[in-house]
This record gives structure tokens, sequence and C-alpha cells, in this order.
């Protein structure tokens, strides 16, 4: 596994001299989902909460971001503990109503925060711009040269890796997993369930937020899209096509979701039906995501060397 | 040194043939086009490139520019900002595109225009109307259509010369809606101070209900409604409107595409008659021979008749063929250049004269208004008794310098 992670490491770190622009472009795009999509996965992995208003808490950071550059004239990188800020609030208020109801309800209430920041981003012309957005963000030095922005990206991605590792092994994570596996028991022991599942949202809000700036960073705009539906349905389809259950699941079915993008758009124009017919065929014969294609292998390799 | 002279010119002809071939085998100047290819503005899109594809055509035909043949390099924007970003970035990086033209959607325009700054490639805009992106003075972005603020004032002074007095609006609720009512009402009220407003309504973008606005409408009794629904959101309200009665008392004023013939196709015998239809274009409009000639060809290609957004882009193409034979080279400031040059480049479109100012880029010409009619020789109702709205009466003053 250490030998697996630090070839991969060698690799991201020198892929960007060995890619022409357009693939720049497409790498940060999908190191930008990947950081999205591990977040995401923190709380789906361990409290089995399906959230669908993550774009919620990706967006409130790319919002602050483009709103202080803009309006207040900050300096791009100097946003970035502000926009996390907002990410973790909106991730406190949402989880704080939400994480009481469980499975379907959770998923419906977290949806309804959502849209409801997305109707405010959507409306209020006089601070948002509405429907025209904010444009015209072009951030200085680093984080505006296209290999610039692909190391944040990277480091950002090994950042919430790191965190993720830790929170897994810590005492909250089995926490959170003995709450997710039998939270009737859970509370008889005296776990307060609640405080947890609150804390676990924030955190994964919190670094969906940093998806949410690099994300600003790399389209040089924010849009209500960003708070839109379709963001965090974008993120799951990512989840699903990695499979959540292996750790850089979501980080892979990221790279796989753009890259096929990448492709298909550049020879079709019917993206959507061809993602509809992927995610068919992986919710059908790969329900573990195309990780499991790997695994299965190894997993028949094992007993061959042990006979 | 005959025999060195003969030896050297004696290699001319190969040496002419070479050269020859190799301009024939010159790549193609690319067009990347980002229209609106899915979704309840697809036919717009469609339209859109049946237009430009025809003008690219035409190009190749009489010889190509700069001894280079145009291709066409078609993708959907789906509307949507981020989509069309990521895909403008890999026309300009993958496809090497020359040109980026089209645009159907406001959001997405201005999404698009910075990058023609960080890559240095000219922009024309076909469709897109939010007075905003021209108002940002970008040096490489321009717009050879009308913006919506022009349509409104254009509205406001015809509207002016009627006998209505109690207005209302419906429109759309997203900024396009609002802007043009805004600019509609505010110059109208110049013009004519006894106007009254009695009621706005602000259905959503992609409305399937209309009734509640309609009635409340019908309650606030206006003489004369006026809307900048368009779209798949227009032949809905009318649809619904028409169960209503709603036209027998109230005159719709339909800013600036209701007569796309992408929204009264789909109305066909539905459609209302007597009510006044604005379009940017209107293809039996004008009789000069540039007209005729398009509207031929373009039932000829594409077995339809040319609406507004087909004939803008046609056009729009022409237009920036024109640029580019005035500036002899493709690069962003020779292209800037020619646009501005000698007061502002000039064409003769099917529609009529479209004049480019300077200092915005922004493309200022005459606009239709006209009767609905029902029709015996087509599908759809037509315009009749038709005022032209003169391009000086459009022009407001811009920042840019």
């Amino acid at each position: 596994m250490r030998t697996k992670l630090a070839v991969a490491a060698v690799v991201l770190a020198v892929f960007p001299w060995f890619l022409h622009d357009y693939g720049l472009q497409v790498a940060i795009q999908a190191l930008v989902l990947g950081v999205f999509a591990m977040s995401f996965n923190l709380l789906f992995r361990n409290t089995g909460l399906l959230s669908f208003g993550h774009a919620a808490c990706f967006g409130a950071a790319g919002y602050t971001t483009a709103l202080l550059v803009s309006k207040l004239r900050w300096s791009f990188a100097a946003t970035l503990p502000l926009a996390l800020v907002a990410a973790a609030l909106v991730a406190l208020v949402i989880g704080f109503f939400s994480v009481r109801l469980t499975k379907i309800y959770f998923t419906m209430l977290t949806l309804a925060f959502s849209q409801m920041l997305w109707a405010v981003a959507h409306k209020w012309y006089g601070f948002t711009g509405g429907d025209n957005g904010i444009t015209g963000l072009l951030p200085p030095g680093l984080l505006g040269n296209p290999k610039g922005l692909y190391y944040a990206s990277l480091v950002a991605l090994v950042l919430v890796s790191g965190i993720i590792y830790i929170v897994r092994r810590s005492p909250a994570g089995y926490t959170l997993r003995a709450v997710r596996d039998n939270p009737a028991r859970a509370e008889a022991i005296g776990i307060s369930a609640f405080e947890y599942m609150v804390a676990a949202f924030v955190l994964s809000g919190t670094l969906s937020g940093l998806a949410g700036f690099l994300h600003v960073a790399w389209q040089h705009s924010a849009f209500p899209d960003l708070l839109y539906w379709t963001t965090s349905a974008e993120v799951i389809i990512a989840v699903i096509l990695g499979g959540s259950a292996e750790f850089f699941g979501p980080a892979i079915g990221a790279v796989v979701l753009v890259v096929l993008e990448a492709v298909v758009r550049s020879h079709t124009q019917y993206w959507p039906l061809a993602l509809g017919m992927v995610l068919l065929a992986m919710v059908l014969f790969f329900p573990s995501g195309v990780i499991s294609l790997f695994q299965r292998r190894q997993r028949e390799e094992v007993p061959r060397a042990a006979a | 040194m005959t025999r060195t002279f003969t030896r050297y010119f004696g290699l001319m002809p190969l040496l002419v043939a070479l050269t020859g071939s190799a301009m024939a085998q010159q790549p193609p100047i690319k067009i990347g086009a980002l229209n609106v290819l899915s979704g309840s503005f697809a036919a717009y899109g469609k339209s859109g490139r049946q237009g430009a594809q025809l003008a690219i055509d035409d190009i190749n035909a009489s010889g190509g520019l700069l001894g280079r043949k145009l291709e066409l390099i078609q993708v959907d924007s789906q509307a949507k900002p981020d989509v069309a970003v990521q895909e403008a970035r890999r026309l300009i990086l993958n496809e090497k595109v020359n040109f980026l033209i089209g645009i159907d959607s406001s959001s997405v325009s201005l999404a698009v225009a910075p990058l023609t700054k960080e890559y240095k490639i000219p922009l024309v805009v076909m469709h897109a109307a939010t007075p905003a992106l021209t108002e940002q003075c970008n040096p490489y972005v321009f717009r050879t259509s009308n913006n919506a603020r022009m349509d409104a004032y254009a509205a406001a002074d015809l509207a002016a010369k009627l006998p209505y007095k109690r207005w209302a609006n419906i429109g759309p609720d997203y900024e396009f809606g609002h802007s043009s009512w805004n600019d509609f009402i505010a110059r109208l009220k110049e013009k004519k101070p006894d106007v009254e407003v009695v009621g706005e309504q602000w259905p959503k973008g992609g409305e399937s209900n209309y009734t509640p606005y309609i009635t409340a409408l019908v309650q606030q009794r206006p003489e004369a409604v006026f809307s900048v629904l368009w779209a798949g959101d227009l032949v809905t309200f009318v649809r619904q409107a028409n169960a209503f009665g709603f036209f027998k008392q109230i005159k719709l004023f339909e800013d600036p595409v209701g007569a796309a013939l992408e929204s009264i196709g789909p109305m066909g015998k539905e459609a209302p008659i007597g009510e006044l239809f604005s379009t940017r274009y209107w293809f039996l409009q004008s009789q000069s021979p540039v007209n005729k000639k398009f509207v031929e060809a373009y039932h000829k290609k594409w077995n339809e008749w040319p609406s507004y957004n087909a004939e803008e882009h046609y056009a729009g193409v022409q237009m920036l063929a024109a640029a580019v034979k005035k500036a002899k080279a493709l690069d962003a400031d020779a292209i800037k250049k020619a646009f501005e040059a000698d007061g502002g480049l000039t064409y003769e479109a099917p529609e009529g004269k479209k004049w480019m100012r300077p200092a915005d880029h922004q493309v200022f010409e005459a606009l239709v208004w006209g009767y609905t009619t029902p029709s015996n020789d087509y599908p759809f109702v037509v315009l009749k008794d038709i005022t032209m709205v003169p391009e000086k009466d459009t022009v407001y003053p811009t920042k840019c310098k």
C-alpha cells in the first residue's frame, strides 16, 4: 500500500510536465472534484448519511471567495479562511437540523436547504449578481497559473485525504461507525449520536468548501449553478463510480468521471446519454465502483499465492 | 552563367507548384460555436448553427478567407455557464479554434467573456442579450446582435405612440426579465409621463402553470401588457392565456423576440391574432436582394424558414469574415482594429445595415414590430403593418472608450 501511494504521489507530482494545456485543465478539474468527493464521502462512509445538499457548502465557500474578491478587492488566497468558515457555518446549520432525520428525510432536508441557498444566489441581483454570476475573477500568482493551480489542488487532495485518514482511525471515527451501524446501542452506552453526526457533517462540509474555493480559482467565476442540486448529484455520481467503501474510491471516481466527460464531449454532444449508460452499468454490474475491478483480481491472487 | 540561370529558373514552375499545393493544404480557420443544443432552448441553438453553417458554406464556396477554408466546430453549452467555460477551454486549447462565436444565454456569455483576455481569442456573440456584456468594455468581445436594453428602448419608443396608458408586465424572473421591464418602463414614462403601472408578474423561467399570473393580470385590468417571455415559456403562456380570454381584453406587447419562428412555430393556430410582436429579423420583411438570396438559400439547405437567430448567426459570421478580410490576419488585436477602424465596421445583412460601435463593440440595427395575422402560405402567424424602429432610436450612451 505504501509503495503504491509513493508511486501515485510521484506520478501525480510530475504529471503536469507531460500534459498539454487542455489536459492540464482536465487534470485540475479532476483533482478539484476529487477533493469534493473525498470530503463528501467522509460523511457518507462514516455515518451512512446521504447528503444531497453538499453543493450548499461547496457554493458557499465559492461565493464567499468570489464576493470578497469582486466587492472588497481581497487578494484571492486571503479569502480561503473565510471561505472555509462560510462552508462550516452552512454545514453547521444544515447539519444541526438535518441529522436528526434519517434516510430519505435527511436527504430531502439537505436538498431543501441547498436549494434555498441557490434561490438566494439566483435572485439577489444587488449582491450576488443573480443568474449573471460573478465573473472575471482571475487569481494572481500561483493560483492563476494552471500548473500552480494543479499543485495547489494536489496539496489540497493530500491534505483532505490525510484528515480523513486520521478521522477514520481516531476514536471519533470508530464512534461514528458505531452510531451508523447501531444507533440504539450507541446511545445506550452513552454516546451522543447527534453531536458526533453534526461534527462529521461540519467537517465534511468545511472540506467541501476547500473544493469550492479551488473551483472558483479554476473557473474564474461563480454562478448559482455552484449551489444547485446538480452539483450535489455530480459528487454523488463520482462516489458511486469510484466506490465509497474504498479509501481513495471517491477520488478515483472523480478522475474517471471528469476524464470520461472530456473524452465523450470531444466526440459527441450526447454526454448525458453516455453518463446515464455508464451509471446504469456501474450500479448493475459493479455496485462497489470501478475500484472493485482491480480488487477482485487481487483477491483471486491472494489465495493462489498462499496455495 | 546561362546554365545557372536556366537551372534556377527551370525550377520555378516546380517551386510555384509546391507553394501552390502548400496553400491548398493550409489548415482551415477554425470557428468554435457555443450554442444550446439540448433542453428547452435547443431550437434556438439549432437555427443558430444552421445560419452559421450556411455563412461558412457561402464563404468557402467563394474561396474561403485569406486563402484558407473555414471550419465550424459546434458544441453544446447546455445553457450552463460552467459547462460552457469547460467547452470553451476545450475549443481553445484542444481544437485550437481561432474564434469563438454564438452563445444563446446571457450568463454563458458573461462566463465565457473573460477567457478572451486570458487566451487572446476574439468572441463574437450573436444572440445573448444582457447589456452587461458590452458594458464590460472587453477588448476582444464583440456582439453582432441587439442587447436587451436596445430592444427595451425601441419598444418604449413605439409604445409611447400607442394610446395605452394602463400598463402591466409579465416576465421571466431572472435578470433579462427584470432589466428589460425596468428599462422599458423608465423610458416610456420619460416619453409619456401619464403612463400608469398596474401590476407586475414574475413567473419563474420554465414555468408550466401561468394560471395564477393570468388571473392576476386580468383582475388588474391593464390596457396593455409588456412581456419578454420567450421560447417555450411564451408558447405555454399564450396557450393558457387563450383559455382565459386574455387577448379579448388586453393587448399583448411582446418584446423583443416574440415573433421568433422557434415560438410562433410551435404555437401554430393557437397564436393570438392582432397582438404586437417584435423580432430582431423577420424573413418576409426586407425586399432587398441580399435578404431574398439568403432566405432562398437557407430554405433550400435546411428546408425551414430562417428565424431571427438563424439570420443573426449568418450575419454574425459574415461580419466576422469581413473583419478578417480587412485585418488580413487572425490574431485578436488585428481583429479588434478591423472591427473598430473607420468609425466601426458596417455590414449589409439580410435584415439591413449593421453598425458596430467602436467603443463598446455593440452592433446597432433596426428592429421589427408588427401585428400577428393568420397566414394561408405558412403554418404560423405572420407579421403585418410592420413598423421598423430605426437603429438610431436604440442607441444609448456607453462608458467604454
